[in-house]
């Protein structure tokens, strides 16, 4: 009962910003900070630290050392002399990550998009072959408003953009309606935590 | 010369992960899958440098005496509090404490910060969804097509409003309906306009990194 008091406290504290700035959201801001920090640290370190580096040496296998080692160098910021160190650990990252992008992305954000976009069976109901055909005009009229290196003069250009413009402003309403939808339920699951308390 | 070799760190590390995921070799996947882990091992040492800053952060406010001692205080315990819950309790990878921590504080907490923006965003509907012109006419029916079609009562406008033709019935007001419609075609296309936009800026990016074009990181 103390917990679901004190739980209480905290959400009502947060909602006090919608007031004003004050120092009940801010203590519970910094509580929320430092609850999250820790709870990340020891999913990480769990993850990272115990399964990929303690679990295999304590198995046998020496190469995770070189990681462990290059990782150490980030330590290496301590220290303003020896601060150019921690570039080497985040060259790895930065190399692996940028790397790891390429291939997956061009399939499944380009490749894969293309084919769902343009390919149907001939044999699909008409409504089918109706939504594809929306699609290809949104998909492209959106495309074509963007892209600023054309001079867009001719009355064709004009209607294309308009176009482009309207499956836009579609776009944009069917998310924020259910950005709206999201947050509207967020809000209500706090409420039935509350209700619930008591 | 310390540029030249994390440039080579980058370029050779690049390289091999982008090249990997188009030659099925299984020695190149064992590679990957190390490569993968070394990341990860690596990530946790920069996470300990992300802790250290963030203490050393409310350290200094304790110092400097900026504002109330108990903000930076509170951080400072909450974090600590937690830590030595999971170590006293054997530091293991499902620690009750913790556990118990996450679902009473945590998740609730992290939930009512979100919903704060419920507030904010009725808020700027109450100021975007005009009728000035035909653009904003058409982001405010959608988004209120959006809306009802989402809560019960669209539900019961399509239900209420059934009528039948001959054998078949169908509602007019079929906002559930509709609302599928919008997100599954229109807004696709426009998703998916988006994805193409973003992806090759990613791709670009990428490849700027690899072949030492983009350098900001080193300074």
């Amino acid at each position: 009962m103390l917990i679901n008091l004190i739980v209480l406290f905290l959400i009502l504290s947060i909602y006090s910003f919608l007031y004003k700035d004050n120092v009940f959201f801010k203590f519970t801001e910094r509580f929320v900070v430092g609850i999250s920090a820790a709870y990340g640290f020891i999913k990480l370190f769990q993850r990272g630290f115990i399964d990929k580096l303690y679990i295999p040496l304590s198995h046998g296998n020496l190469a995770v050392i070189f990681p462990a080692l290059l990782g150490l160098l980030f330590f290496g910021t301590l220290n303003k002399k020896t601060a150019f160190l921690a570039k080497f650990p985040l060259a790895f990252l930065l190399g692996i990550g940028a790397g790891l992008e390429i291939g997956p992305r061009i399939e499944t954000d380009i490749v894969k998009q293309i084919y769902t976009t343009i390919i149907y069976s001939p044999h699909s109901p008409w409504f089918t072959i109706f939504n594809n055909i929306i699609i290809i005009i949104a998909l492209f009229a959106t495309m074509y408003y963007f892209l600023f290196v054309l001079r867009k003069n001719r009355p064709i250009d004009r209607i294309i953009s308009k176009t482009g413009i309207f499956f836009l402003m579609v776009g944009f309403g069917a998310s924020f309606g259910y950005t709206i939808m999201a947050r509207i339920s967020l809000l209500i699951e706090v409420i039935k935590t509350v209700i619930h308390f008591f | 010369m310390k540029e030249f070799i994390a440039l080579g760190i980058v370029l050779i590390g690049g390289i091999f992960m982008a090249f990997q995921y188009y030659l099925h070799i299984p020695l190149m996947k064992d590679l990957y899958n190390t490569f993968l882990d070394w990341g990860i091992v690596i990530s946790v040492f920069a996470l300990f440098i992300g802790i250290k800053s963030l203490l050393q952060r409310q350290i200094r406010e304790i110092k400097e005496k900026k504002e109330h001692l108990i903000f930076p205080l509170t951080t400072i315990i909450s974090f600590g509090v937690v830590i030595i819950l999971w170590l006293i309790w054997g530091a293991k990878k499902d620690s009750p404490p913790v556990n118990f921590i996450y679902t009473t504080f945590q998740v609730p907490l992290q939930a009512t910060i979100f919903s704060l923006l419920a507030f904010y965003i009725t808020s700027a509907s109450y100021r975007a969804f005009r009728a000035k012109n035909f653009s904003a006419t058409i982001l405010l029916i959608t988004a209120s097509i959006v809306i009802i079609g989402r809560i019960p009562l669209g539900d019961y406008l399509a239900k209420i409003t059934i009528i039948n033709v001959g054998k078949h019935s169908f509602s007019l007001l079929n906002f559930p309906q509709w609302v599928q419609w919008i997100l599954n075609v229109p807004n696709v296309g426009v998703k998916r306009a988006f994805k193409f936009g973003i992806t090759i800026g990613i791709i670009l990016t990428s490849f700027k990194i690899i072949f030492g074009v983009e350098k900001n990181w080193l300074k």
